[in-house]
């Protein structure tokens, strides 16, 4: 069983960040990879939790940050999921290769 | 009183762009006028210095803290008879440019906004007083110089583009100035930004490696602006490409920067250095000296000879500072004789270019093959013409004559032999010079010269202004001399015992 | 006389030329001419006022103060007249007043007199101020100042084919000269420590041709003002430019190119005459050198047919001679011969050019046969300046004498060079052999002139035979036939009556004049000078027999191409500058530039290779934000 402590919380977050990343760079859908990013910023805010409770017990500051990086991630989210649907749209496709356009060779 | 008018002086230009910025039309004649009482202006705040016994004027400003470590940034001005003649070569050198050269088409604001920040930011190399504030002025003045030929130049038939003469330009001066940087953050680092007089006490203090670091990054800084030969290879492309007025600063006053720092910064304050390197730069003057007047030999347009023939001259501006040490302590008279040849230079320089200007009709320069026989319908252009180019050939009589046998007698002491090499060097240009003469003026008329409006009189007054000022120090040379020299032993007794 | 006027004497010819070159164009001629000679003119009035100074054995100075000092070198702005001064001002100011008088006639019909006269004021200017200056630096002044006046001037007719080159020539040698000269006189500096003519004669005089190394600063330093004088005075071999320096007007070669400023090395030898007699190597040097000179001046004028080149060619014979008396250590004898030369020769170019302008400027000897004929002063005037030139009579011609003072003194002293030792005599008999050529060219010239068939400029225009020009013209002939003549009795010897005595001492600063030949001495080589002249004279003067002379003249040999001093400079100094010119211009230039092209190119490489990072897929960029991360939370300090 494992203990509940400061190693082991940061160890779970770094856990959930990984996989958020491995899914940033492997996954072809814009709605999966957008998914991805909600994962690892979950994983970063799970660390703000742990650490305010194990270094910083009586305070409330990490619960703000907290709260405030929900609130961005949602903002961020409305708005990638707006332009996921723009983008479907104008293309009928929200695979990555589509979406490649930054690259000069196919301006 | 001169203090107050030094510390208002560097302001002007700023005055200057914002009426730029506010005028509709005519800014050629607005330049004219503005810049030829700036110059007025400049003048009358450094003649006085060289009245005997004129006092040493210095404004201190604000001072502030840049970084944690407690580096101060210090404002502080000076004037004395050395910089005073750098600062009179400004003031004489603006109504020549700004009357004779006037762009064919009416221009941007632009133009004259970046002549300004050209402008003011040589006054303010000329004049600050702290280390730190020189290399402010030393980069804003590439700044100026870089949007006035970027927006404002143009390629010729043998030029690389616009762009790439001018991104040779800035970063063959970068390749200068940083290494300069660097040298100006070891000495200011351990003390503190420093007065240009108190240079030679902060670097006492440092290693000796650091020491000979601070000294080759200035060398390296001060050299890439003259510039000495082997690193001028931003010289020919960029005087072709800039605009003529442009180009006239550029020689003028802009490589003086160099001479500026090897003359008043430099040589003072590096007394053991230059005692191992002197023999051996003097032979890198010599050398520039000589290349630079067979390169004059060979080029064809008038810009290019020209060009060529100040890297030559500057070599002997270099000569004299690289001779300017003896033993440990500076050689009065070698700096005096750089200095005097810096003033003639300049003002040949400014008038030549003008002249260059005026002889072409289109305003992109002449090929001397292309041209000739003006003598037949401009008089008045030819006459001056020719005593400018007697001037630049060191001809009797004109200041040049005097400011060069000065030079081979202060380097004499060093090295006859690279004395007699760098003369060889001077003697070949000359030769150019007079060639050059030759080509545009005598035989029969050639190209569409025959358009080339002679010189009105406003002209020819401000022209024979100059050639007077040439004949009274060419005369009489002991009036800029005297002064000079004395500021000098002024300054260093302080520094060097 | 004041001292201060002494300031005046180069001040009144400059105040003219300046004048001149502001608003002589509007001016016509005459007036332009009026003023130029009162600026001479007033110099020469000043330069009298000295005479009574002067004569008393006292000498005038007069100081402006430092002209250039600084903590190595320090040089007064002062002026100095002694005696041999006084000679020299009296020379240049004497002549150029009369020289730009003739020019008020020569110059009547010129385009652009304005320039003309400012210059010739300017070189008189300069001039004075190299004989008054008391400094070697002061003279350098003048002495650049009369290059550049003779540069000008001899560019004068610059639309002409060939005349701007001539310019350029003289212009380039004499600044090879000038660097040489300046160089040389900062070694004497950095030797004696003082710049006063005075001084360094006394210094000089202080020292032993045995207490001083023969490698020493001073020595550098008399062998380079040497060569500065060399290049002045057109020796060997800086002699080309003064043949060519007859393109300029007829009153510039007989002022500049003959009577003043190409003796201004000689003046200037004589004057520290005392730093060469302390190193016999330096003037077996100057043996060399000007025998060779001589050598060359009389045999080329031998065989020209441009009336005024046979003149210059007859100069260079003639400064050889001067040079020769100063490598025997006799400025004495070279000043002599620099006056009585001076006297006949500008009689002979101003009689040349009375002769020119007579035929419409026409300068071929062939052509202007028979031409004195019609012009009654010109004649006498050729007559008198060709005696002098050859030294044919005692008293009568002003060459005699002072040609005899300097084969004397050649006789006496010795050619040291190396080790290689040649006595006087032996130098001296080939002198006078070479001298004999001067008899040659000069009656040759007489005979052409005085031919009995006419050339085709001797037949004149429209129906006019050539007559006498301006009256100015004839007035100066006039004066100077009177100077021609006079100096023959002015400098007789004692042997001789010694009418000369006080000439010498005063050219000489109070020098004893030597005895000098006895006549019985002289006597055989005048009957051979003057069989030789009248045989060249009957040749010459015979349209028939000199035909075959002039056929044969025309080789493409040794004597056409000059000894083959031109084609040597041209191939060995100015194709080569020329051809490094555009080497360098071209290769060297873009070579240096190609350095900096370079380290762009390896910028351009590197960041080509670099943008393949950025493939513009978003995942790529984001898989190397956290690879970085990454790394750096690794490298971070402190786990």
């Amino acid at each position: 069983m494992l203990d509940f402590n400061l190693a082991n919380c940061l160890t779970l977050a770094v856990i959930v960040f990984l996989t958020g990343c491995y899914g940033l760079l492997t996954r072809r859908s814009l709605v999966m990879i957008l998914l991805s990013v909600e994962v690892m910023l979950n994983g970063v805010n799970f660390t703000l939790i742990a650490f305010n409770h194990f270094l910083w017990g009586t305070h409330e500051f990490g619960h703000y940050l907290y709260m405030l990086s929900i609130g961005v991630a949602a903002a961020e989210a409305a708005i990638g999921l707006g332009m996921t649907i723009v983008f479907f749209r104008n293309y009928r496709d929200i695979s990555r290769e589509r979406a490649s356009r930054l690259s000069e060779g196919e301006l | 009183m001169r203090g107050t008018l030094l510390s208002v002086a560097p302001f002007i230009p700023l005055g200057l762009i914002a009426l730029h910025m506010f005028t509709r039309q005519g800014h050629a004649k607005l330049a004219a006028w503005t810049q030829s009482l700036f110059g007025l202006f400049l003048a009358a705040l450094a003649l006085p210095s060289f009245v005997s016994d004129a006092p040493r004027v210095a404004v201190d400003g604000f001072s502030m803290m840049i970084t944690g470590s407690g580096t101060v940034f210090k404002t502080a001005l000076y004037l004395d008879a050395r910089n005073s003649a750098f600062v009179l070569l400004l003031g004489l050198c603006l109504p020549i440019i700004f009357v004779f050269i006037r762009p064919r088409t009416e221009v941007k604001p632009s133009y004259y906004i970046s002549a300004n920040i050209l402008i003011g930011s040589l006054l303010g190399v000329f004049i600050a007083n702290s280390l730190l504030l020189f290399y402010l002025f030393w980069e804003m003045a590439l700044l100026g110089a870089y949007f006035w030929i970027g927006l404002h130049g143009q390629r010729r038939e043998d030029t690389p583009a616009l762009y790439t003469a001018l991104m040779r330009f800035v970063l063959i001066t970068l390749f200068g100035s940083l290494p300069m940087l660097m040298a100006i953050a070891i000495v200011i680092l351990p003390s503190g930004d420093v007065a240009l007089a108190d240079l030679g006490r902060s670097i006492s203090i440092l290693s000796p490696e650091l020491r000979g670091l601070a000294f080759w990054g200035f060398l390296l800084g001060f050299g890439v602006k003259l510039p000495l030969v082997g690193l001028h290879g931003w010289l020919r492309d960029t005087y072709a490409v800039a605009p003529p007025a442009c180009r006239a600063l550029l020689s003028a006053i802009m490589s003086k920067m160099g001479a500026y720092g090897l003359l008043i910064v430099l040589v003072p304050a590096f007394g053991s250095e230059f005692g191992t390197w002197g023999p051996t730069l003097m032979a890198v003057a010599a050398a520039g000296a000589i290349y630079g007047g067979v390169v004059c030999l060979g080029r064809d347009r008038l810009t290019d000879v020209l060009a060529y023939s100040s890297l030559a001259h500057l070599s002997l501006v270099a000569l004299a500072a690289f001779a300017g040490t003896r033993g440990d302590a500076s050689d009065s008279s070698a700096i005096t004789a750089g200095i005097f040849q810096v003033f003639n230079h300049g003002l040949i320089m400014a008038f030549l270019f003008a002249l260059d200007d005026r002889i072409s009709v289109d305003g992109r320069g002449i090929l001397m093959s292309e041209v000739g026989g003006l003598r037949a319908g401009q008089g008045r252009l030819t006459a001056l013409m020719l005593v400018a180019m007697f001037a630049a050939a060191s001809l009797p009589g004109l200041s040049n004559f005097a400011g060069e046998i000065l030079v081979y007698f202060a380097a004499f002491r060093v090295s006859p032999w690279y004395t007699f090499a760098a003369g060889a060097g001077a003697l070949i240009t000359a030769a150019a010079m007079i060639r050059i003469f030759h080509h545009l003026f005598f035989g029969a008329r050639r190209g569409n010269v025959v358009q080339a409006a002679d010189l009105r009189i406003p002209e020819v007054a401000l022209g024979l202004a100059v050639v007077s000022v040439w004949l009274v120090l060419g005369l009489y040379p002991m009036l800029f001399v005297g002064p000079v020299e004395r500021a000098f032993a002024t300054v260093v007794a302080g520094v060097v015992p | 006389m004041p001292p201060y006027a002494l300031a005046s004497l180069p001040v009144f010819p400059a105040a003219t030329a300046l004048l001149l070159a502001l608003f002589g164009r509007r001016l016509n001629v005459k007036l332009i001419g009026t003023i130029a000679c009162l600026g001479v003119a007033l110099s020469f009035l000043v330069g009298v006022g000295f005479a009574s100074t002067v004569s008393g054995g006292a000498e005038a100075s007069f100081s402006f103060g430092p002209w250039l000092a600084t903590n190595v070198l320090s040089a007064n702005l002062g002026f100095r007249l002694d005696s041999v001064a006084f000679a020299m001002v009296m020379l240049v100011s004497g002549f150029g007043f009369l020289i730009t008088l003739y020019s008020v006639g020569y110059m009547h019909d010129d385009k652009e007199p304005a320039r003309f006269f400012a210059s010739l004021n300017l070189f008189v200017a300069s001039m004075l101020i190299l004989v008054l200056a008391d400094n070697l630096l002061l003279i350098f002044l003048g002495w650049e100042g009369v290059g550049v006046c003779s540069y000008l001037l001899i560019g004068h007719y610059w639309k002409d084919a060939g005349v701007p080159l001539a310019a350029y020539r003289a212009f380039f040698t004499n600044r090879v000269g000038d660097l040489l000269f300046v160089l040389g006189v900062a070694f004497l500096y950095a030797h004696f420590g003082t710049f006063d003519l005075s001084g360094l004669a006394a210094k000089a005089d202080a020292l032993s041709a045995d207490s001083i190394d023969g490698n020493s600063l001073a020595a550098w330093g008399a062998l380079l003002v040497l060569g500065g004088a060399f290049a002045k005075s057109a020796q060997a071999p800086f002699h080309v430019w003064l043949p060519d320096a007859m393109a300029g007007p007829t009153p510039v070669s007989a002022l500049i190119h003959a009577a003043t400023m190409v003796t201004a090395g000689v003046y200037l030898v004589a004057r520290l005459s005392p730093i060469y007699a302390l190193f016999p190597q330096i003037r077996g040097f100057i043996y060399i050198c000007a025998l060779v000179t001589l050598v060359i001046g009389a045999v080329l004028a031998v065989v020209q047919f441009d009336i005024k080149k046979i003149l210059a060619y007859s100069t260079l014979s003639n400064l050889g001679l001067m040079f020769l008396a100063l490598a025997a250590d006799s400025p004495g004898a070279a000043r002599l011969h620099l006056f009585g030369h001076a006297a006949f020769k500008a009689l002979l170019f101003l009689a040349a050019g009375s002769v020119i302008l007579a035929a419409h400027h026409e300068q071929d000897v062939r052509k202007l046969a028979g031409v004195l004929k019609h012009l009654p002063i010109t004649r006498a005037s050729f007559w008198i300046g060709c005696l002098g030139g050859v030294g044919l009579i005692p008293f009568l011609a002003a060459g005699f004498f002072s040609k005899e003072m300097v084969l004397e003194s050649v006789a006496e002293s010795q050619l040291t060079l190396g080790s290689l030792v040649v006595s006087g005599k032996a130098l001296s008999w080939i002198i006078m052999g070479v001298e004999l050529l001067s008899a040659v060219y000069m009656f040759r010239l007489l005979g052409y002139l005085e031919s009995k068939v006419p050339g085709e400029a001797a037949k004149g225009h429209h129906g006019h035979a050539p007559h006498e020009t301006s009256v100015t013209v004839k007035l100066v002939l006039g004066i100077l036939c009177v100077v021609g003549l006079g100096f023959g009795f002015v400098s007789a010897p004692p042997s001789f009556g010694g009418m000369g005595k006080g000439f010498y001492a005063l050219a000489n600063a109070g020098a004893e004049m030597p005895e000098g030949p006895s006549f019985l001495h002289a006597l055989p080589a005048l009957v051979v000078s003057l069989i030789v002249a009248a045989l060249t004279f009957s040749v010459f003067a015979n349209a028939g027999k000199r035909a075959k002379y002039e056929g044969r003249n025309q080789t493409r040999g040794l004597l056409a191409q000059k000894f083959y001093f031109d084609a040597l400079y041209e191939s060995a100094v100015f194709t080569p500058l020329r051809a490094l010119g555009r080497f360098c211009s071209a290769i060297v230039e873009s070579v240096a530039l190609g350095g900096f092209e370079l380290m762009g190119g390896a910028g351009e490489t590197g960041s080509g290779m670099l943008r393949r990072l950025m493939s513009g897929r978003f995942q790529n960029y984001a898989a190397l934000l956290l690879a970085a991360v990454f790394l750096m939370l690794l490298l971070l300090p402190g786990r």
